[in-house]
């Protein structure tokens, strides 16, 4: 299965406020820290990443300024904001609600006929 | 907050683009670095490290645009680039461009124009705390002159409640007589109320406000002058509040100076305020309806509310008081409401949808021009469509570029606003400016530019939307295939066309129409009989102030004298003094019953003007008897009361009969007898519409009045009469002054300036209603025939003559002038009673009218069409076919 293809928007938009919430970070930062902690089963198009970025700084979920990177390059930190610490709560009960909801009709005992 | 959050960065990347595009490469140029880093980290060499992180991160201009996007830039991108392109395209057909333009700019302008006489004397809310609270309380009176002003007595009831209204206050405006030195000069003046500008909530420049002791009769008088008077006859001298000046004879203390600028067009042109101070006598009296009221509601009341409070006042009193208050109600407005109705809001109202005709017609015509070019860019369409660009965008596009258009004209069209505000401004005199609002003062503000920009941008939509809308239908193929010579929009784009010019037709025909009748008006009023002969005729006004004058005998000796002495003023032939001249703005009606007859019942009792005149008053004013004899010299104090009466009056009471020797009783209870010795002429000028009322003159010896107007009539032409019959009254009484002397032409040209403005204005505008719709039939029929170049060819080839193509197009043509017309006149008739309370003696479905302006709008069609047939003739089918 292609997990580039499949990751929906709204998923990823989860995973990153996910991981702005731990600490402020760059891009770069955010796509490793998925990696690592889905271990390796989630892979973030490198493409979809800023696209996704921008459009939650455009609604105020989380702020970018400029600081210095581990290597001591200037990199683009991103940490979230109180709307989006609210965000973040909403979408991950909704989350845990969708995939219990999904286990819950996956582990019915099929029908005998 | 997160739409906050939105407009913020959305603004702060477009405002500062440079910056935004400088950190978004930083920033991904750090992503693919430190990419690379973590490559070479695992064991790549560099060159290739890098080339592999610049393949996995893919193409970075997608990628950008997509960052853009996700902020809304994208937009703006394609916006700048409509812009852009619609820039361009106005500059490459100049021709276009310019006909657009000039026909949006007059129709944007003059709308502006009127919009901001609207907006000063209609929409400007007054400069008082509060304005809507403020009201003004009428007395309704079926018995004498529908709506009047109040009782005193009334007025101090309504006063006692402090439930509804926060005060109320009672005001006349009398004429002061002011000495300035040794030379006496009538002002304009109200006496009011102690609490009358706390309750406007006008705040004096300097001193106090009047205090409630000073509201009585025996208390020492007081004033309040306004700040242009004291700057202009006491130097804005500080010193002059707790100082006397001499007024009516009597010395009064300045206490207060009003701020500059303070006007209330109610009160015309007041410069001297004092208290109303009436005696118990007068406070008690509730017969005569002579002051008038204003009002502050408490906050929280409305208009209904005090409205109905009042009127169960009303009713009370008409229980208590039946004799006088019988079928008295009451009337509440909104002060502003009333000075708009001053301000002529009937008028406006009606000019102001003329103009919006105007400006529709105008629309029409500029969204023909571009219905016709954007079918000859049907190609241009179909290729973007055909490579890929969406039809949101296209409709956008154009939409865009009409917008353009009408924004541009908006700017053009401020210089037309400005134009034409200067006009009004100097058309109107300054006797009815005094009424207005601000003065009548004009300008173009922020209000009035947001009005022009906001309308260029509403049509501009409107108008752009129908041809635009036409790419959504735009088939690829059709429009690829489509031969650019053959320019014909098709059944659908000459549907739109077709209908845009009915449509034009139509509202041109409804602004004719009223202009038309405004016209016929106008033309009555100017060629009508005024009764009497107005040239050389010069009125002066005068009213006698101070205590000598409450003795009739002396009142009338003062006349007597003046007029001695203004005979033997060179240059005047005879010389009268009337109390109700024509033209002269005044009205004293009094109820009145016919001797001999039953006595009308309260509700019924018919009225009349009541006029008082010296002997040779209408020898002076040219009025000619028709039956039995004037006023003369024998009808005295002690002689038998007589009355000279119009025709009206005796058409009322006495149709076909000799009224001479009837009698005709007035006053209190009837009380007052006078016989009938004879009838004269009716006269003009005593209402707006000319409308004859009736009215008796009696001898002003039986009748003494302290405030007549005296006419004289002139066999020369006057030399600074004015300073001559200043003299001529200072001769007689050094304490009097003349108000204004004028000539009647003066007096009736200020009278029927509101009607003739209102004409002028609305002719004009017919008249570029016709213009417009001249032209775009014109511009329809001649892109039609230009469309059918072809078909005529065709049709020439087959046989047809050149005569029957000419007809064809001009039946074409009329066929859509005629149901336009139809519309036209439907609308027409349905609409202009709406205007019958401006129109001077013309009925508002005269036949006359209605039929004049179909033919010359028809006839203006056929000439419009009769260029473009002409030329559809003149096709050579050589040519014509060979031109594939």
């Amino acid at each position: 299965m292609n997990k580039q293809s499949d990751l929906l928007q709204g998923t990823l938009d989860l995973l990153i406020l996910k991981s702005v919430s731990l600490e402020p970070m760059h891009g770069y930062g955010i796509l490793l820290r998925i990696q690592q902690l889905s271990a390796n089963r989630l892979l973030v198009p490198q493409g979809s990443l800023y696209p996704a970025l921008y459009r939650l700084e455009h609604r105020g979920l989380i702020r970018a300024e400029w600081g210095e990177s581990e290597n001591n390059r200037k990199a683009k930190f991103y940490r979230l904001t109180a709307e989006g610490r609210r965000q973040l709560k909403i979408e991950t009960e909704n989350w845990n609600r969708l995939s219990e909801g999904v286990l819950g009709v996956l582990k019915a005992a099929p029908e005998k006929s | 907050m997160t739409w906050w959050a939105r407009l913020r960065t959305f603004a702060r990347d477009s405002f500062d683009r440079i910056r935004m595009e400088h950190e978004m490469d930083a920033e991904l140029r750090h992503h693919v670095a430190s990419y690379t880093d973590d490559l070479i980290r695992r064991g790549l060499p560099r060159e290739q490290a890098e080339r592999q992180a610049r393949i996995e991160f893919g193409h970075l201009e997608p990628l950008k645009e997509e960052c853009r996007e996700a902020r809304g830039l994208r937009l703006v991108d394609e916006t700048t680039q409509d812009l852009r392109y619609a820039a361009r395209l106005l500059r490459k057909s100049p021709g276009f461009t310019a006909i657009a333009l000039l026909t949006l700019a007059l129709g944007i302008g003059v709308n502006t124009a009127i919009f901001s006489v609207v907006n000063a004397w209609i929409l400007k809310s007054l400069p008082y705390p509060d304005p809507n609270q403020l009201v003004t309380i009428r007395e309704v009176d079926p018995r004498n002159s529908s709506v009047g002003v109040v009782a005193p007595a009334d007025a101090f009831d309504w006063r006692k409640d402090h439930q509804v209204f926060e005060d109320i206050c009672a005001f006349t405006t009398p004429i002061f007589t002011l000495l300035h030195g040794d030379e006496p000069e009538q002002l304009y003046g109200a006496r009011v109320h102690p609490e009358f500008f706390h309750m406007l909530g006008v705040t004096l420049q300097l001193g106090r406000g009047f205090l409630p002791q000073e509201d009585l009769p025996e208390a020492a008088p007081v004033a309040i002058i306004t700040h242009e008077l004291w700057q202009s006859r006491y130097q804005s001298d500080p010193a002059l509040v707790g100082k006397t000046i001499p007024i009516d004879g009597r010395k009064v203390t300045v206490v207060g100076i009003l701020p500059a600028g303070f006007h209330l067009p109610l009160l015309g042109r007041a410069a001297i305020f004092m208290p109303l101070a009436l005696t118990d006598a007068e406070r008690s009296n509730r017969r005569v309806r002579y002051v008038n009221v204003i009002a502050r509601m408490r906050p929280g009341v409305s208009l209904p509310q005090a409205g109905g409070y009042l009127q169960t006042v009303a009713r009370r009193l008409q229980r208590d008081y039946p004799a006088t208050n019988a079928r008295r109600s009451v009337q509440l407005r909104t002060l502003q409401d009333e000075i708009g109705k001053q301000a002529g809001t009937d008028q406006l109202l009606i000019v102001f949808s003329l103009v919006g005709c105007v400006l529709l017609i105008a629309c029409g015509n500029v969204a023909n021009l571009v219905v016709g070019r954007a079918v000859s860019r049907h190609k241009e369409m179909a290729v973007r469509l055909a490579i890929g660009a969406g039809r949101g965008r296209l409709l956008r596009q154009l939409l865009i570029e009409n917008l353009v258009l009408f924004l541009l004209a908006a700017g053009a069209s401020v210089l037309f606003a400005m134009g034409g505000v200067h006009w009004l401004a100097q058309a109107i005199p300054v006797e009815v400016r005094q009424y207005l609002p601000d003065s009548g003062a004009l300008r173009v503000d922020r209000n009035t530019l947001l009005y022009t920009f906001g309308i260029a941008l509403a049509t501009g939509l409107i108008f752009g939307f129908a041809p635009a809308f036409r790419c959504w239908s735009l088939e690829v193929n059709d429009g690829l295939k489509e031969n650019t010579s053959r320019l014909s929009g098709g059944a659908a784009g000459n549907r739109l066309k077709n209908g845009l010019i009915v449509f034009e037709v139509a509202l041109a025909l409804m602004v004719l129409v009223t202009a038309g009748l405004l016209a016929k008006g106008l033309m009555r009023m100017y060629t009508s009989e005024p009764g009497f002969q107005p040239n050389g005729l010069l009125v002066a006004q005068l009213a006698l102030s101070g205590s000598r004058y409450t003795d009739p005998k002396r009142v009338e000796t003062f006349y007597a004298g003046v007029l001695q002495q203004i005979r033997r003023l060179p240059g005047v032939a005879s010389a009268a003094a009337g109390l109700l001249v024509p033209f002269a703005d005044n009205g004293n009606y009094a109820g009145y019953a016919i001797d001999g007859r039953p006595r009308p019942a309260l509700r019924d009792v018919p009225t009349m003007h009541l006029s008082a005149v010296t002997p040779d008053y209408f020898g002076t004013m040219g009025i000619t008897l028709l039956r039995g004899r004037v006023i003369s010299e024998q009808d005295q104090a002690g002689s038998p009361p007589v009355a000279v009466i119009n025709q009206a009056l005796a058409r009322r009471e006495w149709p076909g009969e000799d009224p001479v020797g009837r009698r005709i009783r007035y006053g209190a209870n009837f009380a007052n007898v006078v016989t009938v010795v004879g009838v004269v002429q009716d006269t003009q000028g005593q209402n707006e519409t000319d409308l004859f009322e009736p009215e008796s003159y009696l001898p002003h010896s039986q009748f003494p009045s302290r405030n007549m107007r005296v006419v004289m009539r002139m066999n020369s032409e006057p030399q600074d009469m004015a300073s001559a019959v200043r003299r001529a009254v200072l001769a007689i009484d050094k304490g009097q002054a003349v108000a204004s002397v004028q000539s009647m032409q003066q007096m009736m040209a200020q009278e029927r300036a509101p009607q003739a403005i209102v004409g002028q204005i609305t002719i004009f505008f017919a008249v570029l209603s016709l213009f417009l719709a001249a032209l775009g039939i014109y511009g329809v029929m001649a892109y039609s025939v230009a469309a059918r170049k072809r078909e005529f060819g065709i049709r020439l080839a087959l046989g047809a003559a050149a005569g029957d193509l000419a007809s064809l197009v001009v039946g074409q043509g009329l066929k859509l002038a005629l149901a336009g017309l139809g519309i036209g006149l439907a609308a027409a008739f349905a609409l202009t009673p709406l205007m019958k309370s401006i129109l001077y003696q013309v009925s508002p479905t005269d036949a006359e009218t209605f039929l004049s302006i179909s033919v010359l709008l028809l006839a203006v069609a056929l000439i419009a069409c009769y260029l473009p047939a002409h030329r559809a003739a003149a096709v050579d089918p050589n040519r014509a076919l060979r031109n594939e």
